[in-house]
């Protein structure tokens, strides 16, 4: 008896110092606002957003000719289905506890279900409220779009976020019974496909039903999650929560940083970026060390090359895919003034992967040409030998641009927009993947080429274009 | 042969992890990204060790050490006198203190000891994190938070809370790097007296002289295999 209070008596003090961390945590916090913002000017912000938020919805009315409601139910339930069937790519647990939890608490003899059950349950009641918010929009669409009223979307977009994070739990864990929830979530929602028309047209009994099932549901998943928790923590959790709650940190800190004007300062974000899915060394994948006798130029292109090559898959694959669709639109003949100016803006973006992912500053005493020379090297191989094959192979859209002009044209453009992206980088000590830097940019080309195409053909654009990469890439600092 | 350990051995601190037995390593496969950081490791740690994880940055010492904390995802097998390390007896059988040390930034120093007492239901510890405190001469600066604190003063923090627990294993991720000369020879002190009283200690080093220091015995890592023990 005695030493079941002594445990007792632990629990509560552990549950106490929990709180009193909680509270300091929370007035530092309130400290820092008023000493950063002023309380008075959060308030004031949030009054008129407030003010705008429910003057935009008193205002939205119907449109003058809706949209066929037989639309409704599919377009609903395929949301859901896309809600729910993204848990499976989630790879992070759902709810982590920070450095210091993982290591004092996580490694103590003390039950992974006490330290993470009121974590998951503020996670499942913050879930819920998001998918009531969610909901609400939906309402408001539905009602626009198809002068529908469905007050019932609120609680059916709060049960399916509620049924959404009891699956990213279970998906987490690996747990076998994430798979028939997964199944009848899924049958669910097919359902609803199936018996929406009627209940749509008849008003909102079909969505109001659909939610009550899906509460009932979720409430007793939470519950089995819930109950479910064991002492042990899930197989890798603690390194998982560990790496998340250091990434969220850099998040934070490149997020106040950047609010505080110090751009430049999103190193650490980038670089954490990078770690969490890096190779260890060995497994990178390599090129051979140009000789010295190349030089600076060679050793940044290089450098650019490689981390060009070190791009994620998926981003390589994306990239080589917007390069053709570009190829693409020009060989349709689309080399209008303002569709290049658009082009001209697309290639700004394009160009920021052309650069490769790497964010790192280059604060070498480089002589600026070889620097900017180096960078821009590899993605104009890249391009170059890409718009060959495409030209090649034939590949045409019929325009009235031939094969060959609309790669060396695309060449010109992508080019263009490296360099000037380039020159945006450097001037303003701002890394090239910024939305800034390569908004900058892509508003530079597009300018450029809009004015280019004024002054004549597809021939006089693409020698207007290089030569103006030309002249900044050997003129400019 | 070890046993498995029962809720009142895993509370006994250094003598009852001696009486359980040994920490035993079969296997023990850490990978990063595909590539294994850790391979077929097997280690066998007899009570009343003190043992030195020696090798080049990069080898895998710290690895070890995370993997044997139920830090790291590893394939294989690790038994903490008997216990998995995630399992609530095999968490209550050792402490683990990494190279950076870890501690709650909205808790005073005294708190911590108050707090590692409650996570390790162990009353006497929160007096034992004290008096380590103290001789580590942080005595004065109890109820000030760690964030105001230097690297070496927040070193000498965790140790505190791990020695004050007195596991029967204690993990140390390179404890020397950031301690002044008092505060290592408190240190060495401490992991003879362990090491006597039948508890094990695996710390990751570099410097020569702790071998003969603390009496101890040595693991060569290195591309992420294990010599075994020698010394």
């Amino acid at each position: 008896m005695a030493s079941a209070r002594a445990a007792a008596g632990g629990r509560a003090g552990l549950g106490g110092l929990e709180r009193r961390m909680f509270r300091r945590r929370l007035g530092r916090g309130y400290h820092w606002v008023g000493r950063t913002f002023g309380w008075s000017t959060v308030l004031y912000l949030v009054f008129w957003i407030a003010l705008f938020v429910v003057g935009g919805v008193q205002s939205a009315a119907p449109l003058a000719s809706p949209v066929p409601v037989r639309v409704l139910p599919i377009a609903l339930d395929a949301l859901a289905l896309v809600a729910l069937a993204s848990v499976a790519l989630q790879r992070t647990p759902p709810v982590v506890v920070g450095r210091a939890h993982a290591q004092l608490l996580g490694l103590a003899p003390w039950p992974a279900r006490r330290v993470l059950r009121p974590r998951l349950l503020g996670y499942f009641v913050s879930r819920v409220l998001v998918g009531g918010v969610v909901g609400t929009a939906a309402w408001l669409l539905v009602s626009i779009l198809f002068a529908r009223s469905l007050p019932a979307l609120v609680a059916a977009g709060a049960a399916l976020w509620a049924l959404r994070s009891v699956l990213a739990v279970l998906v987490y864990e690996r747990r076998p019974a994430a798979l028939p929830l997964l199944l009848v979530s899924s049958l669910l929602a097919a359902a609803g496909v199936a018996s929406g028309p009627a209940g749509f047209r008849q008003g909102a009994a079909a969505p109001a039903l659909a939610a009550a099932g899906a509460a009932v549901f979720a409430v007793a998943a939470i519950a089995s999650a819930l109950a479910s928790q064991g002492d042990a923590y899930p197989a890798g959790y603690l390194y998982d929560a560990t790496v998340v709650s250091e990434f969220r940190s850099a998040v934070f800190f490149a997020v106040m940083t950047q609010n505080a004007g110090a751009l430049r300062r999103r190193g650490p974000l980038a670089r954490t970026r990078r770690r969490r899915g890096r190779r260890s060394g060995r497994a990178r994948l390599r090129l051979p060390s140009p000789p010295a006798e190349y030089g600076a130029l060679g050793g940044v292109a290089w450098r650019s090359a490689l981390n060009l090559l070190r791009a994620p898959l998926l981003m390589k694959l994306a990239l080589l895919a917007a390069l053709g669709y570009v190829y693409a639109t020009l060989s349709a003949g689309v080399v209008g003034g303002l569709p290049l100016a658009v082009l001209g803006l697309a290639a700004g973006f394009l160009a920021s992967w052309l650069l490769g992912p790497s964010a790192e500053p280059m604060p070498l005493p480089l002589d600026p040409f070889a620097r900017g020379g180096g960078r821009v090297m590899p993605g104009m191989v890249v391009t170059a030998v890409l718009f060959v094959v495409l030209s090649a192979a034939g590949v045409n859209r019929g325009g009235s641009v031939s094969g060959s002009e609309a790669a060396l044209l695309g060449f010109a453009l992508l080019t263009l927009a490296m360099v000037t992206l380039e020159k945006a980088s450097s001037w303003l000590h701002v890394s090239h993947r910024e939305w800034t830097t390569w908004g900058l940019s892509g508003l530079l080309s597009g300018t450029l080429m809009w004015i280019l195409s004024a002054l004549g053909g597809t021939g006089a654009i693409t020698i207007g274009a290089l030569g103006l990469a030309t002249f900044a890439l050997v003129m400019l600092p | 042969m070890s046993q498995p350990m029962t809720s009142n051995e895993s509370q006994g601190g250094a003598a009852a992890g001696a009486e359980a037995g040994t920490v035993t390593l079969e296997g023990v496969r850490v990978r990063f990204g595909g590539e294994a950081v850790l391979d077929e490791v097997d280690l066998t740690l007899p009570a009343g060790v003190t043992v030195l994880l020696r090798g080049p940055n990069g080898a895998g010492k710290s690895t070890l050490l995370r993997a044997m904390a139920g830090l790291l995802p590893f394939d294989g097998d690790i038994k903490l006198f008997g216990a998995r390390p995630r399992t609530l007896q095999g968490r209550a059988a050792f402490a683990f203190v990494a190279d950076v040390p870890v501690l709650f930034e909205d808790l005073t120093v005294r708190e911590h000891a108050t707090f590692m007492s409650r996570a390790y239901d162990r009353p006497d510890a929160e007096d034992a994190v004290l008096t380590w405190l103290e001789r580590f001469e942080l005595g004065d600066r109890l109820d000030e938070f760690p964030g105001t604190h230097s690297r070496g003063m927040r070193h000498k923090t965790a140790l505190s809370l791990a020695l004050g627990v007195d596991p029967g294993l204690l993990l140390l991720d390179e404890p020397f790097n950031t301690l002044d000369a008092d505060a290592r020879k408190t240190l060495q002190d401490a992991l003879l007296a362990r090491a006597a009283g039948g508890a094990i200690n695996l710390l990751s080093a570099h410097e020569q002289s702790l071998e003969s220091d603390l009496d101890a015995r040595v693991v060569e890592v290195r591309g992420g295999h294990v010599s075994p023990l020698r010394g």
